[in-house]
């Protein structure tokens, strides 16, 4: 078994294609991630359509590049301008610019690099471990359990992202009915097509998720009258000193522990979460607190090792179970789809080349981008300075072009502009947009699931629930609606 | 112009939400009458038993947000700001569904070529000599990738 899986990772690292796209996506990623108001999310939405006409392998590596090089990226102008790239970098701003205003850019990037490297190392490196473990552990599971695992996966996602509660519910219900527009799979039943050949098929996810994460940031930014920054100072040295490793690896091994544990529940805001439990900790634990927040290597470190580290924590539910647990994830799981491939246990069974090829797309794409960061930060600084309007333009371009491309379809153009104005109208009255697509991806398998379900049980619903593994989630599912309910009461009083 | 504040004005968005639901639950209850039902030895759950429990958890929530925030008052009322720009952002989603419409007729080329012209406009590009560089050399370039290295069949 080890001898395969040896010459199955040697095959995979022997093809110059997956290296190549890995690289292009690191570095798109990484450009997506330093330009404000871009998000990795959006990054993956744009360049998602390019992926579709490579052979799954190579398309998953690119995207994995992509996630990884974005989640980085917001690094840069969060230090140089004071701007984060990504909502994930938000903490690495409050020491990260403060030391690069003190003439030490460099040494700031080197840290956040470095730190960035460390914390998804270890998070790949337990996403790889643990993979293995709960697929041995999920293959004992049937329709009712993933019927109960999807319930538990939309619950946690509704819940946690947005204001209200109720706003989240409601989004996660709204992608859910999406996910049942088209031909009804088992009776051939037309459903919500508004008499449309088109619809005939189901929405395609990827304009959706073009003109929920694309279009509504472009229609945001029409009229955004914000002075445009440009970066005047120097790098300099950018290799962390041995001075810097030696106060901020404790940091790291905390950085990463918590980044993972934030990471790997479906439901959580994303590295932005991590990073802030981070900062806090290392704060809390520091000798000198007073220091945060004045430029302290720590600060940086914590942040930017957790915010990279919840990139493998998220992959775990993606990978194992099928479960997206933010926004990048569900796009994620939505380029699987693209290629007609189920995250899962089965998928580890049936084609473990693709599963190692991402965890080597993976590696990869850390070592890119510290590479990429210590040796050529200074050229993503410079693209910081083209103007945002004409950035915006081009993502008009491409999202129109890379909705086209999925299928030769005009009317997936049509598609993703109802999704972009639907998109722009829920972010304007606060009602989260990712729980519409994570409804969308797993209100199909919920329903699938539920009818095999019930026929394996003869319709008694009853059985499918009490099942111990599927009781388990429903109690989970319960408990994370419920649990905040009592504590927003408990601080009422 | 403002439709709500966090000062507990009445929640017009919350409640404008409240018929979204109603309406889309109503339409939903309305459309599966029409879905074919097979026997029950093929089918336990049919077509329509997911969209119905869709549609009641939609009159669920509807409630739910009608009794927490209007009767009861209980969240910050919604703002909606109708923001600036509005022509600009109606205008370029209308080039957009216009573009989808003549890009069989006129080709990839112009046609791309104008949706970056008038994009960067739209986003506030005063020079012609940069919103015509960087249109050309866009469209180019995605028609090299797209077509040349994807081959993907474009109009």
């Amino acid at each position: 078994m080890e001898g395969n899986l040896f010459s199955l990772i040697v095959s995979i690292l022997s093809r110059p294609e997956v290296w190549m796209y890995t690289l292009f996506g690191t570095v798109g990623g990484i450009l997506v991630g330093c330009i404000p108001g871009l998000t990795a999310a959006m990054g993956v939405a744009v360049l998602l359509p390019f992926t579709f006409h490579l052979e799954p392998l190579v398309g998953l590596a690119m995207l994995s590049g992509i996630y990884v090089g974005g989640t980085y990226g917001g690094s840069i102008s969060a230090i140089l301008l004071r701007i984060p790239g990504t909502p994930a970098a938000a903490f690495t701003t409050l020491d990260g610019y403060p030391m690069a205003t003190r003439g030490e850019a460099g040494r700031a990037i080197g840290i956040a690099t470095t730190s960035s490297f460390i914390g998804g190392l270890i998070s790949i490196i337990f996403l790889i471990i643990t993979s293995d473990i709960i697929v041995k552990f999920t293959l004992k599971f049937g329709p009712a359990e993933y019927f109960a695992i999807a319930i538990w996966g939309l619950c946690s996602v509704a819940t946690v992202t947005g204001r209200k509660l109720v706003f989240g519910l409601i989004s996660v219900v709204m992608g859910i009915f999406l996910g049942t527009i088209g031909m009804d799979p088992m009776t051939g039943a037309l459903r919500f097509t508004f008499g449309l050949v088109n619809l005939q098929s189901g929405i395609e996810f990827v304009p959706i998720m073009i003109g929920l994460f694309g279009i509504s940031e472009v229609l945001k930014e029409v009229g955004n009258t914000e002075i445009f920054h440009k970066i005047e100072q120097k790098i300099g040295k950018i290799l962390p000193s041995k001075e810097d490793i030696k106060s901020i690896w404790r940091t790291w091994i905390r950085g990463a522990a918590i980044g993972i544990g934030v990471g790997v529940l479906p439901g959580n805001t994303g590295a932005g979460m991590s990073g802030l439990i981070a900062y806090n900790t290392e704060k809390s634990v520091s000798k000198h607190p007073e220091k945060f927040g004045t430029g302290t290597p720590e600060g940086i470190a914590a942040a930017e090792t957790a915010n990279n580290a919840s990139v493998g924590g998220a992959l775990v539910p993606l990978l194992t179970l099928g479960i997206p647990g933010d926004a990048i994830t569900a796009l994620l799981i939505g380029a699987f789809m693209m290629h007609n491939i189920r995250p899962g246990a089965l998928l580890f069974q049936q084609n473990p080349g693709l599963i190692y090829g991402i965890f080597v797309a993976l590696i990869l794409a850390h070592f890119f981008f510290l590479f990429l960061g210590l040796w050529a930060s200074g050229l993503f600084a410079k693209v910081l300075n083209i103007p945002r309007h004409i950035l915006m333009a081009l993502v008009v371009m491409f999202c129109t072009l890379g909705a086209y491309a999925i299928s030769n379809s005009l009317f997936n153009i049509v598609i993703m502009v109802v999704f972009g104005v639907v998109g722009y109208l829920m972010e304007r009255i606060d009602m989260p947009i990712t729980p519409m697509l994570i409804g969308f991806i797993l209100g199909p398998m919920a329903e699938g699931n539920l009818r095999v379900a019930l026929k394996m049980y003869e319709g008694n619903i009853f059985e499918i629930i009490t099942r111990p593994y599927s009781l388990v989630f429903y109690l989970l599912a319960a408990a994370i609606i419920i649990f905040p309910k009592i504590r927003g009461m408990r601080r009422n009083k | 112009m403002q439709i709500g504040q966090t000062n507990r004005k009445f929640p017009w968005v919350d409640l404008v939400v409240i018929l979204c639901c109603w309406v889309l639950a109503s339409y939903i209850l309305f459309s599966v009458k029409s879905f074919v039902r097979l026997t029950a030895v093929v089918e336990v759950v049919g077509a329509d038993t997911v969209p119905r429990l869709i549609a009641y958890v939609l009159i669920i929530l509807g409630l739910w947000l009608l009794i927490s925030s209007i009767f009861l008052g209980k969240n910050s009322t919604t703002e909606f700001e109708v923001g600036k720009d509005n022509f600009k952002k109606a205008m370029l989603l209308l080039f957009l569904l216009g573009y989808s419409a003549v890009v069989p007729i006129i080709k990839f080329i112009p046609g791309t070529l104008l949706l970056g012209v008038f994009s960067l406009k739209l986003l506030g590009e005063q020079s012609w000599k940069t919103t015509f560089l960087v249109s050309i050399s866009a469209t180019l370039a995605m028609y090299f990738v797209f077509h040349s290295l994807l081959k993907v069949s474009l109009p």
